[in-house]
């Protein structure tokens, strides 16, 4: 049974990595293809938008990754700690995405792309994680 | 919750990692749930309750039960 928890996990790991190459991938070409239509008739049409949502389609692959994870995980106390990282990662990106809209409003700080909302999620899902696991060791 | 599972784990002479095999979970959280740091799921304490062949409640004790029994 030790290969359906270590399943779980590598299964996370086979769709992440390969949800990464697809984002790189759709990111290289879809930035390649809007400079090639610029100035063209099609750079005003729906192709516009397809391409520029392109490169998002396997982010939201990783975001069910995750969630598929936590159903495919059958070890309770493992599951327990992605969900505690998880939890704590949701509340410090919608703390830093609420102070910095605040600051962008009436500071004039600069415009946080809203695309980078994922990956701050992920670098405080990984910080909490890291913590939370120290504190059961 | 405060719990014997290393005093019945000792008893039967198996690891931490011959525990978790049996009940099918990972070696850490046995440790965790040994060291009382995490409790564990209704379904999972009926399954160590089990395996060790004795109620829940000889296996696990509340804090306040605990602190009274001393």
């Amino acid at each position: 049974m030790a290969e359906v928890r270590g399943t779980a996990r590598s299964r996370y790991l086979k769709r992440f990595t390969l949800s990464m190459i697809a984002y790189a991938g759709l990111l290289i070409a879809s930035v390649l293809a809007l400079e090639y239509i610029e100035g063209s008739e099609l750079a005003n049409g729906p192709w516009r938008f397809a391409l520029a949502v392109a490169p998002s389609l396997p982010l939201l692959a990783t975001i069910w990754a995750m969630g598929a994870y936590l159903v495919d995980e059958a070890d309770e106390f493992k599951r327990s700690i992605v969900v505690q990282s998880m939890l704590w990662g949701l509340g410090l990106t919608l703390s830093f995405t609420s102070v910095w809209g605040f600051l962008e409003e009436f500071a004039q700080v600069s415009r946080f792309p809203l695309y980078l909302t994922f990956p701050v999620f992920c670098l405080c899902m990984g910080v909490a994680q890291f913590f939370i696991w120290r504190r059961y060791k | 919750m405060r719990n014997r599972l290393k005093v019945l784990r000792a008893e039967r002479n198996w690891s931490q990692a011959d525990l978790a095999e049996q009940l099918d979970v990972s070696r850490q959280s046995v440790n965790a749930i040994e060291t009382g740091k995490y409790d564990p799921s209704l379904p999972l304490a009926f399954k160590i309750a089990a395996l060790f062949g004795m109620p829940i409640e000889h296996i696990f004790f509340n804090n306040d039960a605990a602190q009274a029994a001393e």
